[in-house]
């Protein structure tokens, strides 16, 4: 009877001994495709998709006195607007990535607008013309990036507008290359980028940008002819520029969370403004400027939500046959973001008589930032909510003298409300 | 059983190279201030916080719990640098 039993146990033993193996097999098969399909999935999943949708309200409010007449003149009215951003950006492959943003921004039920008559500015202002319900690419650049990240070389559309501090009044992250009161404009072209993060110790950085981003001038039909002033004389296919930007950070000090040197210097010859013609000289007359931008910050000073940054332009800009013009400008920005992420602020800024700011690509329905002779306050206040909105209030305020040389023969006071709701996605 | 470590370790390495460089950024920015916290903890709290900035949340709470030299102001602006990666806002970045 122990014989059989014995007999019986190895018979299931070795029946067991010879299932074993074949059910792995199976189960590592299953694995095996399980993976393939895992693969296959992460394989197209290499577009990102993201957005900003904004809802803007603006009051208008604003006296003018004529400097000769006294003549006074009052403005006042409402503008509501919003702008659509979606990003689309593919991620090639770990050294090469593609963004694009396709964008709207249009004023509430009016298709009307077209923004600058110039082809120039109307890229630089992309859909921040608030041209209509069409969407306009604002951003298609691809970029390279080496295994180390230390260099990188961008082609295209790229995100030179919005840069800091104007992340810090919706408590979001730096969201623009160049300083906001530099060059606030999307410009085409290429740039290469040396980050030294390598070679330096940390919570140190350094990083140099350069960018080359011309400009050209086509007539707007024949693409193989120069366009033409209004005398008929051929404008020069292209204006040269080149933008050096310097970045300098320290992190983790004593003083303050994050400290920010940037310094932007940039030049441009040949440029071509339609509107600046003088009637009484021969020729097409161009522009050329060497300008300088500076931006000092302080994040998160002593260990609080406080954040201080001074931002200051001077230009330089001269025309065939004109004078050399400086000019130079100061914004101050003071913010408190609480834990919470709302934010509490104030920005003054200050403008001399010959002052003059690329200003391209904004929402605001005012020229806080571009007046010349003038000083003035943003008071602005965020309340963020769950999902990453924002909910901004604000009023830009200012007084501008006369100023004849810049085309202002009235001085004026100006107090717009608004109210911007943000949603990020 | 070789075969199947050969395979979990396979499907590892494909999901870590898989994974989006800014996140991957993020969890090693976050397990420096972190070091007893897990990658499933990092992740689980960068879900929340993509979809609330706010570090009053579970996974979150959790995380910055079990972090020497990480407070939530310093959590959240990683996660943002993770999301700024991601729409290439800053050229060369």
């Amino acid at each position: 009877m122990k014989r059989y039993l014995l007999l019986l146990a190895i018979f299931v033993a070795s029946a067991g001994a010879a299932e074993s193996p074949q059910s792995l097999e199976e189960r590592i098969a299953k694995l095996e495709e399980k993976l393939e399909e895992f693969e296959i999935d992460k394989s197209y999943d290499r577009l990102h998709v993201s957005g900003t949708y904004i809802n803007y309200l603006e009051t208008i409010n604003a006296t003018s006195k004529n400097g000769t007449t006294g003549e006074k003149v009052a403005e006042n009215g409402e503008i509501m607007s919003m702008h659509v951003a979606l990003n689309f950006d593919v991620n090639i492959n770990k050294n090469i990535d593609f963004f694009t943003t396709l964008a709207m921004g249009k004023v509430w039920n009016n298709d009307g607008r077209e923004g600058e008559e110039q082809g120039s500015y109307r890229s630089y202002q992309g859909s921040y013309a608030y041209a209509g319900s069409t969407a306009r690419f604002d951003v298609a650049y691809i970029r390279w990036r080496t295994d180390e990240e230390c260099w990188s070389f961008a082609l295209g559309r790229m995100t030179t507008r919005g840069g800091p501090p104007m992340n810090q009044l919706d408590a979001l992250s730096r969201n623009g290359t160049y300083p906001r009161f530099g060059y606030n404009a999307i410009f085409d072209g290429l740039a290469v980028v040396r980050d030294f993060k390598a070679i330096l110790p940390k919570d140190y950085s350094v990083k140099t940008r350069l960018f080359y981003t011309p400009t050209f001038q086509l007539d707007s039909r024949d693409r193989s002819a120069p366009a033409q002033d209004v005398d008929g004389n051929a404008i020069d296919r292209r204006s040269n520029q080149l933008t050096w930007l310097n970045e300098f950070e320290r992190s983790n000090t004593s003083f303050a969370k994050k400290i920010s040197l940037y310094s932007m210097l940039w030049y441009y010859d040949k440029f071509y403004d339609a509107e600046y013609q003088s009637s009484t000289r021969e020729g097409v007359e161009y522009y050329r400027a060497l300008s300088h931008s500076l931006y000092l910050g302080f994040e998160r000073i002593a260990g609080s939500g406080t954040n201080f940054s001074w931002s200051n332009l001077r230009v330089n800009s001269k025309s065939d046959g004109g004078t050399l013009n400086h000019s130079d400008a100061h914004l101050f920005n003071l913010n408190y973001t609480f834990a919470s992420e709302h934010v509490v602020g104030v920005e003054q800024i200050f403008t001399d008589r010959s002052f003059y700011i690329d200003d391209w690509s904004y929402l605001q329905f005012n020229d806080f930032y571009q007046r010349p002779s003038s000083s003035g306050q943003h008071v602005f206040g965020a309340i963020s909510f769950p999902h990453r909105q924002v909910l901004r209030l604000g009023v830009y305020q200012y007084r501008a003298k006369v100023n004849t040389f810049a085309g202002y023969d009235s001085k004026q006071t100006t107090q717009n409300f608004y109210a911007s709701y943000r949603i990020d996605f | 059983m070789r075969l199947i470590n050969s395979v979990i370790l396979c499907y590892f390495l494909v999901a870590v190279s898989a994974a989006h460089a800014a996140l991957r950024d993020h969890v090693v920015t976050v397990q420096r201030g972190c070091p007893n916290a897990s990658t499933l903890l990092i992740k689980k709290s960068a879900v929340e916080l993509s979809s609330a900035q706010s570090c009053q949340q579970n996974y979150t709470e959790k995380l910055l719990q079990a972090c020497s030299d990480m407070d939530c102001p310093k959590l959240v602006e990683s996660f943002k640098n993770n999301l700024q990666d991601r729409t290439g806002s800053v050229v060369g970045e």
